[in-house]
């Protein structure tokens, strides 16, 4: 299930959260709307790369109010204002890790281990998921965040693109070359025999 | 950043739960915290110093309009008041100075023996007055002197009075009106009332005739008197000065 089904909106309802966004620029009150639209998926997004939910709810108040904060700033670029929030989280979110509030986790079900299986080897067994357990933290911050979005939160490369600022090509090829990576992590990767136990 | 755990098949959050955490006025309150006032913002300071500078250069214009020195019309005051007083004398004795010699002269011991207690600190400010030489900087209290010298120089008094109260002997008694400095009073104005109406005369002399000190005397009243369009003679030519107008009393 995608995180955000309401991601992709029509222009109408673009309007409609331009118009919040100019009433909260001049009263901070009017930002309520937009606060109780976003809360819960920025709210996730979050969560999903933590471990603590305490920390992940003060995570995301901070989101919120940086978002305040800066809302004087923020122009319209066609794009829902989502994706801005999404920046925001991701920096604060990478703020809390350098200042060691919150870990750095990767949180994956079973369904979405055995579609990622998938895309390397036939064979969905006990091992070869270790393996990619194992994998999945040698895996570089930045290729992380991509195999996140399009495996675990099954995002578009358009919405991908749109927060990482990069064009939704960009993000499919990278997202591409995230996975190629993994892969190749995954066939050179070998259990110990702790990994084997555990 | 190093991917520290990887969890499988964690517990969902509830939306509702998610939802019950939500406090957007701890947000608020939060923002209303953490917002800049207005005074520590830099573009506060920009528009204080944008102003300060305009009221420097604004002060600085007025200032160097005020001191500009032509050579001729420079003399010294430090408030504005000072500078009314004096421009108000210069007009009054303007003439009278422009034409003699000899007061020129007085002027210029008094500026010299002001030059001599000079302080570095006065400031120089200019009118349009041709009594005084340029001169650089000299003590407001010498200033002050020289203005009241330079007043009481051309001032006509009769027994010594300019103005207000005078009893009826000095008025009538007396040389009549003098000035110092040679300058000679040869017709003047008075006005008065007699107790039926009043009268205006005309008296080629300095002293008041006996004509007008009979009337005044047959008022025997206190009464004011106005004396006007005295005329006087510098030694070089014929000259204005100040009128003036007595309180005359007869009880002492």
């Amino acid at each position: 299930m995608s995180v955000n089904p309401m991601y992709h909106q029509t222009n109408q309802r673009m309007e409609d959260e331009l118009s919040w966004i100019r009433r909260a620029q001049k009263d901070p009150e009017s930002f309520g709307p937009l606060y109780k639209k976003y809360h819960e998926q920025i709210f996730r997004y979050v969560y999903q790369r933590m471990d603590d939910e305490e920390t992940a709810f003060d995570v995301t108040s901070q989101v919120f109010l940086k978002a305040l904060n800066n809302l004087h700033r923020y122009e319209y670029r066609g794009v829902p204002f989502s994706s801005w929030l999404y920046r925001i989280a991701k920096s604060e979110l990478y703020q809390s890790f350098r200042d060691k509030k919150a870990q750095r986790t990767v949180n994956i079900d079973s369904f979405q281990l055995c579609e990622l299986i998938e895309e390397f080897v036939d064979d969905e067994k006990e091992e070869n998921r270790k393996k990619l357990f194992k994998s999945l933290k040698l895996m570089k911050e930045k290729d992380m965040q991509l195999i996140e979005m399009r495996f675990f939160e099954k995002r578009s490369f358009r919405e991908i693109g749109e927060i990482l600022e990069i064009t939704e090509n960009n993000a499919k090829v990278k997202t591409f070359r995230a996975i190629e990576k993994l892969k190749q992590l995954f066939n050179t990767t070998k259990l110990s025999h702790g990994d084997q136990e555990s | 950043m190093e991917i520290k755990k990887v969890n499988l098949d964690r517990k969902p959050i509830a939306s509702e739960y998610i939802q019950s955490k939500q406090d957007f006025q701890h947000v608020v309150n939060a923002f209303s915290k953490t917002k800049i006032p207005v005074w520590k913002q830099p573009l506060f300071y920009g528009a204080i110093g944008v102003a300060s500078l305009a009221a420097v250069v604004t002060s600085t214009v007025i200032h160097f309009n005020n001191t500009e020195i032509d050579g001729k019309t420079i003399t010294l005051s430090s408030t504005k008041k000072e500078d009314k007083s004096e421009h108000k004398t210069t007009m009054q004795f303007a003439s009278v100075e422009s034409s003699s010699k000899k007061q020129e002269k007085n002027s210029e011991n008094s500026l010299r023996k002001a030059n001599v207690i000079a302080d570095e600190n006065q400031s120089i400010n200019t009118v349009s007055n041709e009594l005084v030489r340029p001169i650089s900087k000299v003590s407001l209290t010498s200033q002050k002197s020289i203005e009241d010298e330079s007043f009481s120089t051309f001032l006509p008094n009769i027994s010594g009075v300019y103005q207000g109260d005078i009893t009826y002997d000095n008025l009538c008694s007396s040389n009549g009106i003098e000035v110092k400095n040679g300058v000679e009073v040869r017709s003047f104005k008075i006005q008065y009332a007699t107790g039926i109406s009043d009268k205006e005369v005309v008296i080629k002399d300095k002293k008041l005739s006996d004509v007008v000190c009979k009337d005044l005397e047959k008022s025997g009243f206190n009464q004011m008197v106005f004396i006007t369009e005295i005329e006087a003679y510098d030694g070089y030519r014929k000259i204005t000065l100040p009128s003036m107008n007595f309180w005359v009393k007869f009880d002492s």
